[in-house]
């Protein structure tokens, strides 16, 4: 592979291109899962191809092929080049100056699972579920627990002279338990997610995993439906990192800002937030799924301050972005296998802790919701509306926690809410989580988390008048 | 295409001696372009070629998958080889009973165009071109986006019980969004086209329909609290009832996972409601002869009048219920083919018009909880009817409740439509559902 893309790389440099990368992706991944008390899928992938970007001007070609030889990549050069030559688009772009880098990175780990059989893998998930169902009992109506392993070497080189090799062994388990009683159905889900070997699914603890997602779904059995209005709330860590990411995070993708599509153009250095936000995005966080060492542009992963005090500083880039806005890169550009190209994505994204006890921070509500458990949400960059999901929460009453509530999105705009942010929690949460972002067709790996936030107000959209 | 047959069968032969009962493979070979666009211009351009295998087999009923991006030989009888070493460390599994057969396949027109392989990138842009023009005329400050593809493929599908199914597809597509910006005002909209074949293709009008849109969406506002009709738009009455086709997916149903358990044979929605799934429109974008399994099609009204008359089964699960396949096969999943609502007898604008106090529904999709059928969902684009008309666009407004409620209270769908291929689009209104602004 290497001296297929290094061809490629020679190649495009003696054709005059103006930049060229090419990357190879080789991915091994495999799945097996467990369902009502059986084994249910057992699945294995493997996949390998090479991806080539030309630039010229100010556009972008790209070609990608399965077929892995110098015969079939350089053929995706030609490809590249042509659709390069399409069009001639008003700004030239100059891609940010980054020293060529040479490296091997391999992410850390102690056990490969590609060496541990399913025979062992299926009697972690057979604990698992057997710890959910002994706590949900008969109102088990549905469990499932899965558990999925990857191994992915990336290979990129460009014409600036930059070679990197990084291999990445990612392991997932998760648990979905739907609990029933008296025509009641209700589900919660778990999953713990770490860029690391075989260890880190041994370290999970059923307490943490399957009995958690049991008590969840049981617990929203009896929950009442969320009210419908504006209400004071405070957004639990999990939920804050789902916000954080889909509400704000996108919108500070700077290729996003440079197409015109974000609500944060503009603003740099300008007060966005309450002072009491501070939000980072940060691939270097050891292990976290966001995680990783290298982008898919070769750039070292970094960390990012992208509000400080509530004033907007910085965003993250691709070699791109930061050429156009005159800045440094920072490792942003990532790709979801060798068939897309790099794009700008969050890694880890966090609001950092504040100052206020939690318990302080929900006695100043008269009549609010602790929204927990995020879920999902999305955002209209352009005007800066989102819809946040929560699993589920607890009435606040008289500054105290009361009754469960059930699942319910809220809906704001994006400034307005950082802007309302009147408490930011001591206590911190960095979520397990495996998340996936969404973007341009391509699905990233992704977490957050973050304190406890207070919003002064926000829709609610539940069930309950 | 007989290439792509010889890497399937080596696949299932494969599986086969490492010791499975019955294996099925799927393969596929495609190609595509696309641009996409960054301020009104082209940014990147793409050319792709995909390949890849998947193999299922099945030991004592239980299965395993496996799957290979290259079609070698090779390759293929690894993929076979794993799959079967993967079901036989699985637990058997009584539910199943076996792989289907096949039957006769209707021939359905429309769903390859050779042209559309010959598409080039600049003919991707010069579709794209007068939409673009079109926006800018309008409103020469909006930021435009969107993009423009072509891909064509040929796909295989075999089983170790001797069916061998072939089929080709192509398709092309457009979308453009335009966003109008006045201060901290935002109105943003988009349209797009799609097609199978390059005859039935045509993009004009997307961009005035998207700029359109985007300045009418200026100067939103909060909506009310309130229990209201609604109308839902030709964009968004397929997003609103799509939620009542995955929730009959029969998996879910036996797993216990959907609230639609123990529906069949009864009311899901009003008798305005009926839903025909048909697989055999010329040029559909869900038509095909065969489900995933390579079992035949066939049509199916869904929804009569309100009534569910189906789960959405694949060959394991209607062996476990002990019913006839509905074939709705993925290979790994059912799913509906298109699905088209019967008509009604007057117009959107009629419906609107009959609306004292209500709010119109531009496009949206309804999340519904699979477990509660409660849903609580954000108007994305959408406006208040004061006195027959769209009064102002929303904002920060929300609908919720139950999703049976909702199509329960449907009292018309409108007799005029959007359609694209394969997909028939009325508005649809329902007597009421509860509003959640500021």
């Amino acid at each position: 592979m290497r001296d297929i893309l290094l061809a490629v790389r020679d190649t495009a440099a003696a054709k005059g291109v103006k930049f060229a990368d090419a990357r190879g992706v080789t991915t091994e991944r495999t799945y097996i899962s467990r369902q009502d008390g059986r084994a249910d899928r057992m699945s294995k992938q493997q996949s390998q191809g090479i991806g080539v970007r030309v630039l010229k001007g100010g556009s972008w070609g790209f070609a990608v092929t399965n077929v892995v030889t110098r015969d079939s990549a350089l053929g995706c050069l030609d490809e590249a080049i042509s659709a390069a030559n399409l069009t001639t688009p008003k700004v030239d772009v100059e891609l940010a100056k980054a020293p060529a880098i040479e490296a091997v990175a391999r992410s850390e780990y102690e056990k490969d699972p590609r060496e541990i059989s399913s025979q062992v893998k299926m009697d972690v998930l057979r604990a698992h579920e057997s710890e959910a169902l002994r706590v949900a009992g008969s109102k088990a109506a549905n469990t499932i627990v899965t558990l999925s392993d990857s191994v992915t070497r990336t290979l990129v080189c460009n014409t600036d002279g930059t070679v990197v090799d990084h291999e990445q062994v990612r392991v997932n388990i998760a648990c979905r338990l739907v609990a029933a009683e008296g025509g009641v159905r209700q589900s919660a889900y778990e999953i713990k997610a770490r860029v690391a070997g075989w260890e880190a699914i041994e370290a999970v603890e059923p307490d943490e995993l399957s009995v958690l997602a049991a008590t969840k779904a049981l617990r929203l059995l009896s929950a009442r439906k969320a009210p419908a209005g504006v209400f004071p709330v405070v957004l639990h860590p999990t939920v804050v990192g789902v916000f954080i990411h889909e509400a704000f995070g996108h919108n500070a993708e700077a290729d996003l800002v440079l197409a015109g599509e974000s609500i944060l153009e503009g603003k740099l250095q300008s007060q966005v937030a309450s002072p009491l936000v501070n939000v980072v995005d940060d691939a270097t966080l050891p292990k976290l799924w966001g995680s990783y060492d290298y982008d898919s542009e070769g750039l070292p992963a970094a960390r990012r301050q992208i509000i400080k005090d509530g004033v907007l500083v910085g965003f993250m880039h691709n070699l791109e972005s930061a050429g156009r806005m005159g800045v440094e890169p920072n490792g942003s550009g990532r790709a979801d296998g060798y068939a897309a190209r790099p794009i700008v994505r969050m890694s880890n994204t966090i609001m950092e802790a504040g100052e206020t006890p939690v318990e302080e921070m929900i006695a100043g509500i008269d009549h609010g919701i602790l929204m927990e458990d995020g879920r999902w949400g999305y955002v209209f960059c352009q005007k800066g509306q989102y819809t946040l999901n929560a699993g589920g929460g607890r009435m606040i009453r008289n500054g105290e926690l009361a009754e469960p509530v059930r699942d319910v999105c809220m809906v704001g705009m994006v400034l307005e809410t950082l802007h309302n942010v009147d408490a930011v929690s001591r206590e911190f949460e960095l979520a397990w989580g495996g998340g996936t972002c969404g973007k341009n067709g391509q699905g990233m790996p992704v977490s957050g988390g973050g304190p406890f936030v207070r919003v002064a107000d926000m829709v609610v959209g539940g069930q309950d008048s | 295409m007989q290439h792509l047959i010889d890497i399937a069968q080596a696949a299932c032969e494969a599986a086969l001696k490492a010791g499975a009962d019955c294996a099925d493979v799927s393969v596929r070979e495609a190609a595509s372009r696309s641009v996409d666009l960054e301020i009104g211009e082209v940014k990147n351009s793409e050319v792709s070629i995909s390949s890849g295998l998947s193999v299922r087999a099945f030991s004592r009923g239980a299965c395993g998958w496996a799957s290979a991006s290259r079609l070698d030989l090779a390759d293929a009888r690894g993929a076979g080889e794993d799959a079967a070493a993967l079901a036989r460390a699985a637990d058997p599994d009584p539910d199943f009973i076996d792989l289907p057969t096949g039957g006769a396949e209707a021939e359905i027109a429309g769903l390859y165009d050779e042209a559309v392989s010959g598409i080039s990138l600049h003919d991707l842009v010069e579709f794209l071109a007068p939409e673009i023009d079109a926006i800018r005329a309008k409103a020469p400050e909006a930021i435009i986006s969107g993009g423009a593809d072509a891909g064509y493929g040929a796909y295989v599908y075999v089983s170790s019980k001797g069916h061998v199914v072939t089929n080709r597809g192509s398709n092309v597509s457009c979308g453009i969004a335009a966003a109008v910006r006045r201060g901290d005002d935002v109105g943003m909209y988009h349209d797009w086209e799609f097609a199978r074949t390059l005859d039935r293709f045509n993009p004009a009008g997307i961009g005035d329909a998207a700029v359109d849109e985007a300045l009418n969406l200026l100067g939103s506002r909060p909506g009310p609290s309130a229990e209201l009709p609604i109308v839902f738009g030709y964009d968004a009455s397929r997003g609103a009832l799509s939620s009542l086709i995955g929730a009959i997916d029969a998996e879910e149903i036996q797993r216990g996972r959907s609230f639609m358990a123990g529906m069949v044979g009864k009311g899901v929605a009003s008798e305005a409601i009926t839903l025909t799934d048909d697989p055999f429109i010329p040029g559909g974008a869900g038509s095909s002869a065969t489900d995933g399994e390579g079992v035949p099609h066939r049509k199916w009204v869904l929804v009569d009048r309100g009534i569910l008359t189906t789960y959405l089964h694949d060959s394991y699960t209607a062996g476990k219920d002990g019913v006839a396949n509905t074939a709705h096969s993925t290979r790994g999943g059912r799913s509906a083919t298109n699905v088209i609502p019967t008509l009604g007898s007057r117009t959107q604008a009629e419906l609107i018009a009959e609306i004292e106090e209500g709010i119109f529904v531009r496009s949206a999709h309804i999340a519904v909880n699979d477990a509660t059928g409660d849903f609580s969902q954000v108007i994305d684009f959408g406006y208040k009817i004061e006195r027959g008309e769209l009064a102002y666009p929303l904002k920060e407004t929300m609908i919720s409740g139950s999703y049976l409620d909702l199509l329960a209270a449907i009292d018309a769908v409108s007799s005029d439509y959007r359609e694209k291929p394969g997909m028939i689009m009325p508005a649809v209104r329902a007597s009421k559902v509860r509003v959640i602004g500021r």
